[in-house]
């Protein structure tokens, strides 16, 4: 309810290698993804910023109406919903795409989900190049690799591809 | 039909609960900010609470912590409904001491059908199902408690289509059964004299039933036969009309007798009458301290403005700053108020299109 009742507004979780910051993004007409990937600024606006340690991630520490975020030290964001994540080219449907399982280790994290690919996976087109600089995780959990019980869970995460310190792909069902 | 506070900073997601819940029948309150929504708990004693987490000031958890260190607000609901949807989020609200958790990524709906089953569970709802008694009562004479009782009670006879009890607490010569054109018999207190025990079906014999379906337990109109009902009957009594009734109203007195304290501590709901003038507002002001030195819960109290002159009152909001609490409904000023007493037709038969026969109406829908 939350990301149509506040209009353009968008509530997401962000995370940090130390911190978890609850907050609203104004994406305007555009997908967070795509703000995410836009090379012209490195840093993220968020509105109504509720900051938590990453070890005990329920409680609030620090309230602010505005914060920065630098896009660079964001290691994912989970979404409410999954439109509010895929960027515009992930939206367009592809006879030849295929969902993978993957397991990926972040600072402070293990993300588990599915990864829509197209053709064969190629790593190094999906890590090295390409213009976008987060990547969906569909149905994906992050577990604190410190707390293994917390975990945080979205139809969609969005993962920073320069913050990938191990990606694995399960073999195909 | 409870009464339902919003604590959240999104002014869109108030609107839109709001409505929800109006709608469904409750009365509901909001708030902007944890702080103010620990004020209004404190001061109104709402049956259910719905806080979001994230707010200024004061966010859910703390609330949530605030309002259970204190032993008199133990029962109240709070359902934490917040954007944080993870499990984390739900252990830490539960920690707080929240009832329930619910994500803001559910529809109105489902937030609505949630809240209907909370308040099923708890023991306020027992209690509205068992049958309520409601007490209308002010320190001030005149101010049309009587005229409100008669009022309501036919409201909900006639929308309802179910029998309501009207009990006449006064100790002589109370005008219920008069301003329903029925002759006062002094029921109650024959009941009374007749072994003292007050039952449903003790009480049977002594019930007055106008044609709407309301019934009415009459004050004496001899001298010989009046006095105060005894303390020690009231919650019998009480119980009594709660066996038989899914709505009694308790028509009490002008004064803070020991059975009106009675009344007012048995009732389930109390409306206090208030009439937009300083001397009715400071008798309002000394009922609300007598209350709360009965320890009835400030949740159960209903202020209700009832407006019978025309010009020159204070308003609502004056009203309620005065009280520091927010007015249940406000009755309009009706012309015709005065013709349908001395016609012994309640404005609710001779003038049901009245503004005020309206906001009779949907403070009788609040009630039940």
């Amino acid at each position: 309810m939350s990301s149509t009742l506040r209009g353009e507004l968008l509530a997401a979780d962000f995370f940090t290698t130390a911190y978890r910051m609850s907050g609203h993004v104004d994406t305007g007409k555009r997908r967070l993804a795509d703000i995410l990937s836009d090379r012209l600024s490195d840093f993220l606006l968020l509105k109504d910023v509720y900051v938590s340690r990453i070890y005990k991630p329920g409680e609030i520490v620090a309230y602010y109406q505005v914060g920065s975020l630098i896009k660079e030290r964001i290691t994912f964001v989970v979404l409410p919903t999954e439109a509010d994540g895929l960027s515009k080219d992930h939206t367009y449907p592809a006879l030849t795409r295929q969902m993978r399982r993957v397991f990926i280790t972040v600072p402070s994290f293990e993300l588990q989900g599915s990864l829509k690919v197209v053709g064969k996976l190629d790593l190094q087109a999906l890590l090295a190049t390409g213009t976008d600089r987060f990547m969906p995780l569909l149905k994906a959990t992050a577990s604190s690799s410190l707390l293994p019980q917390v975990q945080f869970s979205g139809p969609v995460i969005l993962v920073n591809k320069s913050s990938v310190e191990l990606f694995c792909v399960a073999d195909k069902d | 039909m409870a009464t339902i506070l919003i604590i959240d900073d999104d002014p869109d997601v108030v609107r839109l609960i709001e409505f929800a819940l109006r709608r469904a029948g409750h009365r509901v309150l909001t708030a902007k900010d944890g702080e103010t929504g620990l004020a209004i708990t404190q001061a109104e004693h709402p049956d259910l609470v719905i806080a979001d987490v994230m707010m200024p000031k004061l966010n859910g958890y703390e609330y949530c912590r605030r309002v259970r260190a204190q032993e008199d607000l133990a029962d109240i609901l709070i359902l934490v409904f917040s954007a944080r949807f993870q499990p984390i989020d739900r252990q830490t609200a539960m920690e707080a001491g929240a009832t329930d958790y619910m994500p803001k990524t559910v529809e109105p709906s489902e937030l609505v059908a949630h809240v209907e089953e909370l308040l099923s569970t708890s023991p306020a709802a027992a209690k509205v199902k068992a049958g309520q008694v409601v007490a209308l009562f002010s320190l001030r004479g005149g101010v049309g408690v009587t005229s409100l009782a008669v009022n309501l009670s036919l409201a909900v006879a006639l929308t309802r289509r179910q029998p309501v009890a009207l009990v006449d607490m006064a100790p002589l010569a109370g005008h219920a059964a008069l301003m329903l054109d029925l002759r006062p018999t002094g029921g109650l207190h024959k009941a009374l004299a007749s072994d003292g025990l007050i039952t449903a079906e003790t009480l049977k014999p002594y019930w007055q039933i106008h044609d709407s379906n309301v019934q009415v337990l009459s004050s004496p109109m001899s001298p010989g036969e009046a006095g105060e009902v005894p303390p020690a009957a009231v919650q019998p009594l009480a119980d009594s009309l709660r066996q038989t009734f899914s709505l009694a109203l308790l028509d009490l007195p002008s004064t803070l007798s020991s059975s009106t304290a009675a009344a007012l501590t048995a009732a389930d709901r109390v409306l206090l009458l208030v009439t937009p003038d300083v001397a009715s507002l400071q008798s309002a002001a000394i009922a609300l301290q007598a209350l709360n030195t009965l320890e009835v819960d400030t949740g159960r109290i209903w202020p209700v403005l009832n407006t019978p002159g025309g010009v020159g009152g204070l308003s609502p909001e004056a009203v309620s700053k005065a009280l520091r609490r927010s007015l249940v409904a406000t009755i309009p000023y009706e012309p015709g108020m005065l013709s349908a007493l001395n016609a012994r037709r309640p404005l609710m038969l001779s003038s049901p299109k009245s503004a005020a026969a309206h906001a009779i109406a949907r403070l009788a829908a609040q009630l039940m």
